[in-house]
């Protein structure tokens, strides 16, 4: 397989953040080629908002800290990179508006969804890294008809076993997407590395790069 | 300074000053009044009784209402840390014609969604192996390039990595293991696949970029089986075997761009001690098969592969030790991880092997591998055979008598190898009890289409069975230390592929090592090794992953023979074993004779030495192995 032939498939940014038991925001980002191997990684120092910061900033908070100022810094510095940007963070969506690379939402079951939130948003000494494995894992064949979002959109595309949704100010990221979908596997599993992303950020705080 | 403040000291020029009398202060002392100030008793403020200099200003009224205190959402812009994956090394795809050609993805069938989730669901949790960082990773980005690779699952089932079949759970296990190791030994037990794995941990290191250079030494005699399973299990690999006159192979050693090179141990040798230090190649990997074959430290084959330059080592074996723990020190040594000349104790040997050695046994991780019967056919030698067995035995015993205090095991082994040939068949007659069996069973096998696999120490004993079954319509075939190294792959596909082909006759010397023929149901023992353990190394060439049905294993005794004292000596031993270390694990022991024992089998006493001398071939991995005689 030649290079030029690698290059014509997608690449693909898996973009999560994480709270710290302290309160701080860290953020990931983890370039892959079309078939999940790792290109780059990079992630945050961790971001902790003051108490005047908390209160003005009410409930944009967190969607300010995880899609503007994590994510952003993310793409901006980014080396390699992706043909299009996923999360499973709603709050991450935030970020379309400020880059160019379309972002697609991965549509989770609500049970998934909220295993994820409540076990694996964090990390720290209960690390529940398995849970979130095993979350991931029933949101492998995640549909539209499961989703939270009820029944199936037509604003939804399918990449892999997953189904994606979009910002709405961008509603041509449907169509991008959808056009250059076909390198990816119908059999993927892209909640896979967010998985490896959070197992990433652990190590990282642990090793104090984040400091 | 604010604007309030300037205001106060800071007098403008445009100000009109006024006289302090002027401005009406109501007081209530008495000396105030007419001020109107507050004096309090203590008296303290006497400067209240000076008149105050007072300056007014007239200023302009603000056109926008000030805000104080002021705020600015201020956030500091994380620092981050990135790290970037070297590039693997990419490979032609396989011919398309191939039925390993991957499926387009757009063609893959899409799992149902919708009412089909819960059966997908129940389909759908596996468990996902992940690479773990090594124990000497201490960077961060050492660490998170293990940690930030795809399970092996997905990275193996995916549409770059084509897998014929899907491996075991404990075979990705191993695969992850050997990924991350500098030093390893895979020590599985005989026919879990080491040699799938260290394929499929090679091709994994060379497509993320870990590994461009590796080199892979083998017994000759399994040259042709690493090319078989390369091409099965990666057949995008290149991989080029160490062949030819001297300038051709030092060109191969030396020629850049060469991703693995296949070598047996004999040129290795030969090879690195003609090199000059300057010229060896430097591998990022070297990968040593069978490696008990250095088990002793100061043989030449040891002393060239440690001097070989690498940064990885990895040795396969099925046997870490045969004789003594100190066999060991010398793989560990060859690894690196103890100093030259260390001699660690039995402490550290366990410590070291708990770090370095991986080993599963078919009782703890093939309990779906359909059984191995094994069954000991006590047979009585055909009158011809007996007399001419009780003949040489009698003037054996009588010789060594003669022979005195000059007496060595050479002698006693020279009697006991003309006595098991004799059990085999009777030379003058030719007639033979084991043969008479072997046809009974081989007419069954071949009416109902089985195949059979047979082991003989005598090269010249499968020879003989060969001769005696042609007209019998079993399609025997030959495959021992005698057969060209060339015409013993066709030989084995042949065996495997022809119907009509029931039985094939092996060696020890060149069968018992390395080759899968796990489609033979049948195996024969015609007469015994001198090891258990070689034996079993015999038999696991049927009885391995990818057998669908029992196994049935017929071990030929010659009653009231020298097969059957060695084979109590050797049961004896077996269960001593057995018992020091355990029913999983009698494989990794020699079970040979000792001097002792061998001058035992006679009732001699053994006059020199200290009665633990090995006598038995030093080795089976090589086709001097086989007796020719």
């Amino acid at each position: 397989m030649t290079s030029d032939t690698v290059r014509d498939k997608m690449r693909l940014g898996f973009l999560t953040t994480v709270q710290t038991p302290e309160g701080s925001f860290v953020g990931g980002l983890l370039v892959t080629n079309h078939m999940g191997r790792p290109l780059e990684f990079q992630c945050t120092t961790p971001i902790k908002p003051n108490a005047t910061q908390q209160i003005l900033y009410g409930p944009t908070l967190k969607p300010f800290l995880m899609g503007e100022l994590i994510s952003k810094t993310l793409v901006e510095r980014v080396g390699i990179a992706p043909d299009i940007l996923l999360t499973e963070q709603e709050e991450v969506l935030e970020l379309r508006p400020h880059v160019n690379v379309p972002v697609g939402l991965i549509s989770l079951p609500a049970r998934v969804k909220k295993a994820i939130a409540d076990k694996s948003g964090s990390i720290g000494e209960n690390s529940v890294t398995s849970d979130a494995a095993e979350a991931s894992s029933e949101g492998n064949i995640s549909s539209p008809a499961q989703s939270s979002e009820g029944a199936p959109s037509e604003k939804q595309v399918r990449l892999g076993r997953q189904w994606l949704r979009f910002h709405a100010s961008h509603d041509d990221d449907r169509v991008k997407v959808s056009e250059s979908s076909k390198s990816i596997s119908a059999d993927a599993d892209l909640l896979e590395p967010f998985e490896r992303v959070r197992e990433a950020l652990m190590e990282a705080s642990r090793n104090g790069a984040g400091r | 300074m604010s604007e309030l403040q300037s205001m106060i000291v800071t007098p403008s020029p445009e100000a009109v000053s006024v006289h302090p009398q002027s401005i009406p202060i109501e007081t209530s002392s008495s000396s105030f009044s007419n001020w109107g100030l507050d004096i309090h008793a203590s008296g303290i403020n006497g400067a209240l009784k000076r008149w105050p200099k007072l300056d007014c200003q007239q200023l302009a009224l603000y056109d926008r209402l000030p805000l104080e205190p002021s705020w600015k959402p201020y956030w500091p812009r994380p620092k981050t840390f990135r790290m970037t994956f070297p590039d693997g090394l990419e490979f032609l795809p396989p011919p398309k014609e191939k039925t390993s050609e991957p499926e387009q993805a757009g063609e893959k069938p899409v799992p149902e969604t919708g009412g089909g989730d819960e059966a997908a669901d129940a389909a759908t949790p596996r468990k996902r192996t992940r690479l773990k960082p090594p124990s000497d990773a201490l960077s961060l980005e050492d660490r998170l390039f293990y940690l930030l690779q795809p399970p092996l699952e997905t990275w193996l089932a995916g549409q770059e990595l084509i897998m014929p079949f899907e491996p075991f759970p404990y075979q990705y296990e191993g695969i992850a293991w050997l990924f991350s190791q500098g030093a390893a030994l895979l020590a599985d037990e005989m026919g879990l696949g080491k040699t799938m794995q260290t394929i499929t941990a090679i091709r994994l290191l060379l497509r993320s970029g870990q590994v461009r250079k590796i080199l892979l030494i083998c017994p000759k005699p399994l040259i042709p089986n690493w090319q078989r399973e390369f091409k099965t299990w990666a057949e995008e690999l290149p991989v080029t075997l160490l062949e030819g006159d001297a300038a051709r192979r030092k060109m191969l050693w030396t020629m850049p761009g060469i991703p693995i090179l296949l070598a047996n141990y004999e040129l290795m040798v030969r090879d690195m001690e003609a090199l000059e230090d300057d010229e060896r190649p430097k591998f990022d990997l070297v990968v040593l098969d069978e490696a008990q074959r250095i088990k002793n430290r100061n043989s030449r084959t040891s002393e060239t592969a440690r001097a070989i330059p690498r940064k990885r080592t990895w040795a396969l074996t099925g046997t870490p030790i045969e004789n003594r723990p100190e066999e060991l020190a010398s793989l560990y040594e060859f690894m690196e991880v103890i100093p030259p000349r260390g001699t660690p104790d039995l402490r550290q040997l366990m410590k070291l092997s708990k770090e370095f050695i991986l080993r599963r046994t078919k009782d703890l991780v093939m309990k779906d591998l359909p059984p191995r019967l094994d069954r000991e056919e006590y047979l009585d030698l055909n009158p011809a055979q007996e007399y001419a067995y009780r003949v040489a035995e009698k003037e054996g015993i009588i010789q060594l008598n003669e022979l005195g205090e000059s007496i060595s095991v050479q002698h006693v082994f020279e009697l006991v190898l003309r006595l098991k040939q004799i059990t085999n068949y009777d030379p003058l007659t030719g007639e033979s009890a084991k043969l008479d069996r072997l046809m009974a069973d081989m007419e069954e096998i071949s009416a109902s289409g089985g195949k059979a696999i047979l082991f003989s120490q005598w090269t010249k004993t499968i020879d003989w069975i060969a001769a005696k079954m042609e007209g019998r319509n079993f399609g025997e075939l030959i495959y021992h230390g005698g057969v060209p190294t060339k015409k013993r792959e066709p030989i084995l596909k042949q065996f495997k592929e022809d119907p009509n082909s029931h039985l094939l006759l092996m060696s020890y010397g060149t069968g018992a090592v390395g080759l899968n023929l796990q489609f033979a149901g049948y195996v024969f023992l015609f007469d015994r090794w001198w090891n258990p353990a070689v034996e079993d190394q015999a038999i696991n060439r049927a009885h391995r992953i990818g057998q669908k049905t029992k196994v049935i294993v017929t071990k030929f005794i010659s009653k009231n023979t020298i097969e059957e004292r060695i084979d109590l000596v050797l049961q004896q031993k077996r269960e001593l074993f057995a018992a020091v270390l355990g029913d999983g694990d009698n494989t990794n022991v020699s079970l040979s004779l000792n001097a002792s024992e061998i001058f035992g089998l006679f009732d001699l006493k053994a006059r020199h030495g200290k009665g633990t001398r090995k006598i038995a071939p030093p080795t089976v991995n090589s086709d001097a192995a086989d007796t020719a005689a």
